[in-house]
């Protein structure tokens, strides 16, 4: 099991959150879904890797790749 | 009591996306009042619905996600239901959720219930979630909420009749509370902060207290005492906050598990299909520039054939009253200042109605948010986000539907700065203007592919996104104590558009636009007409009488005769005085005061400046002919020295100015209604005619 931040992770990648940041925008990701325990896929980047899409609750959001670094998340072994 | 006065009101709130506008559409019909909250920017739309007994007010919230006030949307969404916002009273709150996606609503409607509303839900789009294969046991979420549910296709208008009912039968309940504020904090401090701010509710007490310092509206004694009960009970805000949010997600991820059926497979499939193509790491961008540049074609094209029958009509209608009324100065007022000033605001309703037709299209289609999400990271260095995007390219038809398009960024900061630097950009006004000057510079016709023209066009309009750039970083360093954005924006499935939602949206914001903007455009252009058309004591007709009556009377004669009598007049006029005035000032630009009277007149709008050299310079009736101006342009002399007026370093210098300067009186009155205040359009003119002034000066003096 590998820690990681869900900026780093590749397209159409799933993932399982394990923690997020306590700062205020890290709570604002919490209230949009990114809560730990979830699992979130890399749907797709925009031109130059930034922003990011994620799908979390069958809802895909754009995240900033600083606001992504906030999440850290967990790769199932493979 | 009159009746309108004591009208229930209820709330309607819901997360992003989830119809909610069309909703409180069929609810209220056109039947909608739009005002202001203190201190933002948020429009207060109210909405009256018809009922059997009377009527019921509907207030339109702006969607959030929950009710923790960090954007301005959600300041007004939790001052109103905090029971902060002085005037409205919230009887009941209608929360509206996607029934293909319920989990993203069910967190406010949590909080809604804990608020103590009266609450009803309303799960919209529900043919969505059927073609899904998404089920929803409704009786097991209406008694695990406690409080009804209705299920609704707003678009189509299916189950909007039963919500109708609902309403008029007042069916909202107190819910199920989901999260004792006691578990936090002990309850003696709550009862206190009641005490203090007369909130009923103890969550209401507890978000207060939360939240006491994003909230201006709290006066500062108050928050003060709020402070110091913090710090007396060593209440932490921020642990607060991290409990509540998990229990309230649990209680949500335990009703879902309870009364949720998932389809098997994988949902969204044609969105996933065509976001591959339109968010295409290499042709994403090639397809946002082709629409874009399709709108802005359309826009052109589509808005030209009615501005030219407003401007012909408003003409008529001059015309008609001036032959139909006594004359005198009454009649002049209007036929002259009145008439066209209202013509000069109904002119751009075309372009605004146009604009925001396409605007709403791709908003209703949920392409919108791909465009804001590929154009994130190019505006960013800039201190502009990716909804900069539509409203500065559309600054090059037009600064002000642009500046109203601006509305949809939710940062303070980032619209700010793009409201700031939106009239930089070129817009179809300034193109009369270039298009004579550009004129003078090169006479001689070129029609090779890279002539002369072309390219003096192309530097201009350069020079206004430059100039928009590079104030727009300027002012991301000066204001970089406030707030920075986050993007956090939700791509929504792919869509079809309502057409009612388009014209309700093209109908509501023409209307702001001539209502709001209007009565400072027509101020200002009366202003404008008085300075042009008045002079102290009798000047104006002692000018007039130098000008000596042809002999022979015929035709061309008398309209030679008349175009000078109102060259000699406008120069009489106080216009006239203050270009006399202002000539010291505008001297090392290269601008004697016969173009100082153009520059004060051409502040009502841009193109204004040709018609008034062509006044100024006596060019007569067929001032409308380019090419006549242009020849007789390039004839004038300066009283005083005898040389050319229009030298090339002049024209530059104009050219520059005109690339720069806030030359209109509708930008800055849109820029006053948008922003809520006088301050920002302010401070824009003073900046944008500081730097034109500054940068014509040395193209002037460089070139001379």
């Amino acid at each position: 099991m590998n820690s990681v931040t869900a900026d780093t992770i590749s397209t159409n990648q799933t993932v399982e959150i394990v923690d997020l940041d306590s700062n205020e925008t890290g709570q604002r990701l919490g209230e949009m879904g990114f809560w730990p325990g979830k699992s979130i896929t890399l749907v797709l980047s925009a031109p130059f890797g930034d922003p990011m899409a994620f799908e979390v609750d069958n809802t895909v959001i754009a995240l900033r790749k600083n606001e992504a670094r906030l999440i850290k998340v967990k790769t199932s072994a493979a | 009591m009159a009746k309108s006065d004591s009208s229930p009101l209820i709330a309607l709130t819901g997360v992003p996306n989830v119809g909610k506008t069309t909703l409180f559409n069929r609810l209220t019909g056109l039947n909608q009042k739009v005002g202001n909250y203190p201190g933002v920017t948020v429009d207060k739309v109210i909405g009256r619905m018809k009922t059997s007994t009377g009527s019921v007010d509907i207030l339109d919230l702006p969607g959030t996600y929950n009710l923790y006030p960090r954007s301005e949307d959600e300041r007004v969404v939790f001052r109103v239901l905090s029971g902060l916002e002085p005037g409205i009273d919230v009887a009941a709150v209608l929360t509206i959720a996607d029934m293909s996606n319920p989990e993203r609503s069910l967190f406010l409607v949590t909080q809604l219930v804990d608020m103590g509303y009266p609450t009803a839900l309303v799960l919209n789009m529900e043919d969505q979630a059927k073609r899904e294969g998404l089920e929803i046991n409704k009786i097991l979420l209406q008694r695990l909420l406690g409080i009804p549910v209705f299920t609704a296709s707003a678009d189509k208008g299916v189950g909007v009749d039963q919500i109708k009912k609902a309403i008029e039968e007042n069916g909202f309940s107190q819910g199920r509370k989901v999260v004792d504020p006691a578990e936090f904090c002990d309850e003696s401090l709550l009862l206190k902060v009641s005490g203090i701010t007369k909130q009923s509710n103890p969550y209401q007490a507890l978000q207060v207290l939360k939240f006491r310092d994003e909230e201006e509206q709290i006066p500062k004694d108050i928050r003060e005492r709020l402070s110091e009960l913090v710090d007396e009970y060593n209440f932490k805000p921020d642990q607060v906050q991290r409990r509540e949010t998990k229990i309230r997600y649990n209680h949500v991820r335990e009703i879902l598990a309870k009364c949720l059926k998932s389809p098997e497979k994988k949902r969204a499939g044609l969105t996933r299909k065509l976001d591959g193509i339109l968010l295409h790491p290499v042709f994403g961008f090639g397809i946002f520039l082709a629409i874009l540049f399709l709108v802005f074609q359309a826009i052109f094209s589509w808005a030209e054939g009615p501005m030219d029958y407003i401007d012909s009509s408003f003409a008529f209608l001059s015309h008609w009253f001036s032959e139909f009324l006594p004359s005198g100065a009454l009649t002049d007022l209007l036929t002259e200042g009145i008439i066209p000033g209202l013509g000069g605001i109904v002119i751009f309703v075309p372009q605004i109605a146009l604009l925001f037709a396409f605007l709403s299209l791709l908003e209703g289609t949920g392409y919108m948010a791909r465009a804001v999400f590929i154009t994130d990271r190019v505006m960013r260095p800039f201190g502009l986000n990716g909804r900069s995007v539509v409203p500065l390219i559309s600054g090059f038809a037009c600064a002000i539907p642009g500046i109203m398009a601006a509305r949809t960024i939710s940062n303070r900061r980032d619209r700010l700065i793009t409201i700031f630097v939106t009239p930089f950009m070129s817009c179809s006004a300034r193109l009369p203007v270039y298009i004579v000057l550009v004129g003078l510079l090169f006479p001689e016709s070129d029609s090779t592919f890279f002539n002369a023209k072309g390219s003096a066009f192309f530097g201009l309009y350069l020079l206004g996104i430059l100039a928009a750039l590079v104030s727009a970083a300027g002012m991301k360093v000066i204001m970089k104590n406030e707030r920075s954005g986050t993007l956090v924006l939700e791509l929504p499935r792919y869509r079809i558009p309502q057409l009612r939602t388009v014209l309700t949206t093209m109908y509501e914001k023409s209307r702001t636009f001539v209502f709001e903007a209007g009565k400072i455009i027509l101020a200002i252009s009366v202003i404008l007409w008085v300075l042009a058309s008045y002079g102290p004591g009798d000047s104006m007709e002692e000018a007039a009488s130098t000008v000596a009556l042809p002999e022979v009377k015929t035709e061309q004669a008398m309209e030679e005769y008349r175009s000078q009598v109102s060259s000699k007049e406008i120069q009489a006029s106080y216009a006239g005085i203050v270009g006399k005035w202002v000539e010291p000032v505008i001297e090392p630009l290269g601008y004697d005061w016969k173009i100082g009277i153009a520059l004060i007149c051409s502040f009502a709008a841009r193109e204004v400046f040709v018609s008034t050299v062509a006044t100024i310079y006596s060019i007569g009736a067929d001032s409308e002919d380019i090419q006549t101006l242009q020849e007789l342009l390039s004839e004038e002399t300066r009283d005083d020295t005898g040389e050319p007026t229009f030298t090339k370093a002049t024209v530059w210098s104009l050219l520059v100015f005109y690339a720069f300067a806030m030359q209109c009186m509708s930008t800055i009155a849109i820029v006053k209604r948008e922003t809520k205040s006088w301050k920002w359009p302010t401070i824009q003119t003073v900046y944008m005619t500081a730097l034109a002034y500054v940068a014509s000066l040395l193209v002037y003096q460089m070139l001379s």
